[in-house]
């Protein structure tokens, strides 16, 4: 049977329906109007230096109610966590009866471009961990780190390791050299001291060139013919323009931070290796020897799974969990592909824990 | 038709949603029939405008000789009656050339463009003035404009070697995405959709392909890093051209901050050591874990009456700091999700 079997009328129809939705989704848009991310309520609990730890939700936590900290990546905001009532894993980690806490590291400006991974690190994480266990008088608190929020977790639990009760990693880069990672691959050779020195902080309008970079015909176009598709779907096309506010509200890289991570981990992989200092201290992944849940997403073109699977080997823990979901890097939070899902996994694993 | 003295792009957008137009005056959507009644009352017309559109678009892209065949393809197609069997041929034959025909008219590494030999010319002209020693009161000034010059050419030169990767990618794509429509041993394609996703498929293994070598990854980096090159030069230019006017410059700017990220790390160790009369704190310096205060205790000298009066100040600064940095329950969502935006 020939490839291509299209008959002429069929495809005058299919265009045309293209061209009538497009028409019509027009006025979908326009009703549409602005939309907002972020579902769940929220209060800042404290700030320093502009980096905010919220506590979500309103009500006091439920007697007995396990907190958890997300950690996000400095990259992107981490309303994606959040994004609508019907597609949070913030909402429904609540739903599973976690009291949650999230780090919040705000929008870097030019008089931030000295902070670095001892800033984010020994600074901020460990404040905002210090404030949640003076206020919970709990000794420990369990971590969720989100993409490099889960870097930054794992580099903060084996400097702290007393600090964190348990280690949920997702979508989390360890070996930053795998064939399959092209992030890695296109920042190789960059001179990334220059670089910085040359326009400060990382823009968040340069990250999103290299993340598009990544898939440049899907991500600039079909991407965008399948958004024409669901123009009559007023929900789709509101859920389509968060994710759009979310993916291109960018907060810069602070130029020392952005430095200090490509060089030393897209650029020496120093993390798997044991080779990381973070300000004269070495980072150890032998010291995680907490209960340690890693979670990676099946078809994440950003943190491949050879990737987040890393983790496996090189740290302390007798009690490791590793599962992979279905679904891209963004998807495994926001789709609908993953079953079970993120949080359920979580809170699954919390549940043996005890 | 395109109007008199309308842009090329803005004809063939009209054209193309115009096709809609006409095609349904129905408000209940697309009816089954209509393509064959509208390829009997100006619907195959309007094809032919957008598609002349398309080929004066594609003749000042450089494309002419892809245009050629598809306004050919296209008088084929419409020559014939809609939903015929010629028809239908016509169309598949036509997409299933269409790779190999773009491939044709995707331009050559050293093809002989006019743009090419303008740039070669003016490059000429600036290897020329580079060569020229500088001098007169004016020297210093000549050099950073030399400085600029060279790195711009650079920049062009690390650019053109990543645009010819793209160019070799999209080769490699429409290569191998001809021979996939010619290859009847897969799953038939029925649809332009789908037609398209295999498109794209195509193209970003290819792209892929190219871009995960070694080569591409180095010449990428260059390409970066020469784009850093100009925006040093150009602000050294800018910081120069500043302190004419007693305006501060990057280096004056980095080195407050430096300062106040000093004073920064030092008040956080303050936080961390409250007890501790402070002497100061290298910028470098671990956190004030328990085990490190007590050794940075142990290490410090008895201070003075005077040295822990200056010691309240930062100490009073930091309860302040800290009534500050916590914050109560009139933060909700909606305050911060105004803010942040």
């Amino acid at each position: 049977m020939p490839r291509l079997e299209l008959q002429l009328d069929a495809v005058n129809v299919e265009l045309l329906e293209f061209q009538d939705k497009l028409r019509r989704g027009c006025g979908v848009l326009r009703g549409v109007g602005e939309v907002q991310v972020g579902a769940t309520p929220r209060r800042v609990i404290f700030e320093l230096e502009g980096v905010r730890l919220y506590r979500y939700g309103c009500a006091q936590a439920e007697p007995g109610a396990t907190p958890l900290l997300i950690v996000y990546a400095l990259v992107n905001r981490p309303e994606m966590a959040d994004l609508q009532a019907d597609r949070s894993l913030i909402a429904a980690l609540m739903a599973h009866g976690f009291d949650v806490y999230l780090i919040d590291w705000g929008y870097p400006c030019g008089a931030d471009r000295m902070l670095g991974l001892d800033d984010y690190i020994n600074r901020y994480l460990d404040a905002c961990v210090e404030h949640l266990l003076a206020r919970l008088a709990r000794p420990s608190v369990p971590l969720l780190g989100i993409c490099q929020g889960g870097t930054l977790s794992v580099c903060y639990a084996a400097l702290y390791p007393h600090k964190v009760a348990r280690l949920i990693t997702t979508v989390t880069p360890i070996d930053f050299f795998t064939t399959d990672d092209m992030l890695s691959h296109l920042v190789r050779h960059v001179d990334v001291e220059r670089l910085v020195a040359s326009c400060g902080n990382v823009s968040g309008d340069f990250l999103n060139a290299l993340f598009l970079l990544l898939k440049p015909y899907r991500q600039t176009q079909q991407k965008y013919l399948r958004f024409v598709e669901q123009l009559d779907d007023a929900a789709a096309v509101a859920m389509f323009l968060r994710m759009e506010q979310w993916i291109f509200d960018s907060p810069a890289l602070a130029a020392q931070v952005a430095s200090e991570f490509a060089r030393d981990f897209y650029q020496g992989n120093k993390l798997i290796k044991g080779e990381l200092q973070v300000a004269g201290r070495s980072i150890d992944l032998r010291a995680v020897t907490m209960p340690v849940l890693n979670i990676y997403a099946r078809e994440d073109h950003l943190v491949p799974p050879a990737a987040a699977r890393a983790l496996r080997d090189a740290i302390g823990s007798d009690d490791y969990t590793e599962v992979e979901l279905a679904g891209g890097h963004i998807g495994l939070y926001v789709g609908l592909k993953a079953t079970p899902s993120v949080s359920e996994t979580v809170a699954q694993w919390m549940a043996r824990l005890g | 038709m395109s109007t008199a003295n309308e842009a090329p792009w803005l004809a063939a957008w009209r054209i193309w949603m115009g096709l809609a137009g006409t095609a349904f005056k129905s408000p209940t959507g697309v009816d089954a029939a209509a393509p064959r009644a509208m390829a009997n009352a100006g619907f195959a017309q309007s094809y032919m405008d957008f598609a002349r559109i398309v080929q004066q678009i594609l003749k000042h892209g450089g494309g002419g000789n892809f245009a050629q065949r598809l306004i050919g393809a296209l008088q084929g197609l419409m020559s014939k009656s809609g939903g015929s069997a010629a028809g239908t041929n016509a169309l598949n034959a036509f997409l299933r050339a269409a790779p190999s025909a773009a491939l044709a008219s995707l331009p050559d590494a050293n093809a002989g463009q006019a743009w090419q030999q303008w740039t070669n010319t003016v490059q000429n002209w600036s290897a020329e003035w580079l060569a020229l020693p500088s001098l007169g009161p004016q020297r210093e000034w000549q050099e950073m404009l030399k400085d600029l010059q060279r790195a711009a050419q650079a920049e062009q030169v690390a650019r053109g070697r990543i645009d010819e990767h793209y160019r070799l990618a999209t080769r490699t794509a429409l290569a191998r995405f001809g021979h996939f429509l010619h290859d009847d041993s897969g799953t038939p394609i029925t649809t332009v959709r789908a037609l398209y996703d295999a498109w794209i498929d195509h193209a970003e293994a290819a792209y892929a392909e190219r871009v995960m070598g070694e080569e591409f990854s180095k010449e990428f980096g260059a390409w970066v890093n020469a784009g850093s090159g100009v925006r040093l030069v150009v602000r050294a230019l800018g910081s120069r051209v500043g302190a004419l006017f007693d305006l501060p410059g990057r280096e004056e700017i980095d080195a407050l901050i430096a300062r106040q990220q000093t004073l920064q790390r030092e008040l956080a160790a303050l936080r961390a050591a409250p007890a501790a009369p402070f002497t100061g704190t290298p910028m470098n310096s671990p956190p004030a874990t328990s085990a490190t205060r007590q050794a940075v205790n142990a290490s410090r000298p008895r201070v003075k009456t005077a040295t822990k009066k200056i010691a309240k100040a930062p100490r009073a600064a930091t309860s302040a700091a800290r009534k500050r940095t916590t914050l109560g329950d009139e933060f909700d969502i909606a305050h911060f999700l105004d803010e942040g935006k």
